[in-house]
C-alpha cells in the first residue's frame, strides 16, 4: 500500500470552489481528487503529442523512389546557392 | 548579430520564440526538451544568441529510411530496398531575425550533420518537412519534392516533404 503524506498548497478560491463543487457533486475525496490531478498534470507534461513525432519510415511513390536512387548514382550538379553556402562554411571552418 | 548553433541546452532561453508558425513556436517551448532528452526521438540544434543565450532558430533533426510503396516485391541483386536520410522536421526563425541568414546558417548546420553521418553510418540524402511558405527556399539549394505516400509528418498545416541527395552536399562542399 502506499504511504501517504500531507502537503500544503495555497490555491486561488476560484480553484477551491471547484473543488468543492466537483468532491460534493461525485462524492469523490478531496485528497483523491487532487492526487489525480497533479499525476494528469505531470504525465501530460512528459508526453510529445502525436503531432510532433516524426515517422521513421517513409514511403514513396516509383517516381520519387527513381529520384532517390538517382541521387545515389549520378551525384547531380549542386545548385549555385547550395555550392555557396557549403563553400562559405568551408572557408570558415 | 553573433549566434552560435549547437545542440538544445535546458538553460536556453525557449520563451518568446515566434515564427509566424504557432506549432513550431509550441514544439520549442514546450515538448523539444522532452522529445530530445526523454524520448530520444529527435535532436533539437538551435542558433543561440551569444549574450543572453536566447534562441533565434532551430531545427529538429531525426534519421529516416526512405523506401519504395511497393516495397513487399522481393529485391533484386543489385537494387536498393532503403535509403537512409537525415530528416529536418522542423526549421523555424524568430521573425526578429529572419532575413538576415539564420535558416540558411541553420540549413548548413544540418547538412553538415548528414555529411558526417554518411561517414558514420551510412546516409544517402536529406528529407525535410517544408512549410508551403518555405518551399521556395529549400529549392534553392536543389530539395525537390518527394511524393511520400506513408510517413508524412502529420504536423500542421500540412508540410511538403522534399529531398535533396547528399551526392550533391558532399559536392558542393569540396
Amino acid at each position: 500500500m502506499a504511504d501517504y503524506v500531507q502537503i500544503s498548497a495555497q490555491i486561488s478560491e476560484a480553484a477551491r470552489a471547484r473543488l468543492d463543487a466537483y468532491a460534493r457533486e461525485t462524492g469523490m475525496k478531496k485528497s483523491r481528487l487532487v492526487e489525480d490531478a497533479i499525476m494528469a498534470h505531470l504525465d501530460a507534461l512528459g508526453t510529445v503529442p502525436s503531432e510532433y513525432l516524426i515517422p521513421a519510415n517513409v514511403l514513396v511513390d516509383e517516381e520519387s523512389w527513381a529520384t532517390v536512387i538517382r541521387g545515389i548514382e549520378q551525384s547531380p550538379e549542386p545548385t549555385p546557392a547550395l555550392h555557396e553556402l557549403m563553400q562559405r562554411h568551408a572557408l570558415r571552418d | 548579430m553573433p549566434f552560435a548553433i549547437r545542440i538544445l541546452e535546458r538553460s536556453d532561453v525557449r520563451s518568446g520564440f515566434s515564427c509566424g508558425e504557432p506549432s513550431l513556436d509550441t514544439f520549442l517551448e514546450r515538448h523539444a526538451w522532452q522529445n530530445q532528452q526523454r524520448h530520444h526521438l529527435g535532436v533539437t540544434y538551435v542558433a543561440v544568441d551569444d549574450a543572453s543565450r536566447r534562441v533565434v532558430g532551430y531545427f529538429t533533426a531525426a534519421m529516416a529510411a526512405i523506401a519504395p510503396e511497393a516495397c513487399d516485391r522481393p529485391v533484386s541483386p543489385g537494387h536498393y530496398s532503403s535509403v537512409p536520410a537525415l530528416r529536418i522536421a522542423r526549421l523555424g526563425v524568430d521573425r526578429r531575425v529572419q532575413g538576415v541568414g539564420v535558416g540558411s546558417e541553420l540549413l548548413c548546420a544540418a547538412l553538415r550533420i548528414a555529411l558526417d553521418e554518411s561517414d558514420r553510418v551510412g546516409c544517402g540524402g536529406v528529407l525535410v518537412d517544408a512549410l508551403p511558405e518555405a518551399v521556395g527556399f529549400y529549392a534553392r539549394y536543389g530539395f525537390t519534392p518527394l511524393a511520400v505516400t506513408v510517413g508524412s509528418s502529420p504536423a500542421r498545416p500540412r508540410p511538403v516533404p522534399m529531398y535533396l541527395p547528399l551526392s550533391a552536399v558532399r559536392r558542393a562542399a569540396e
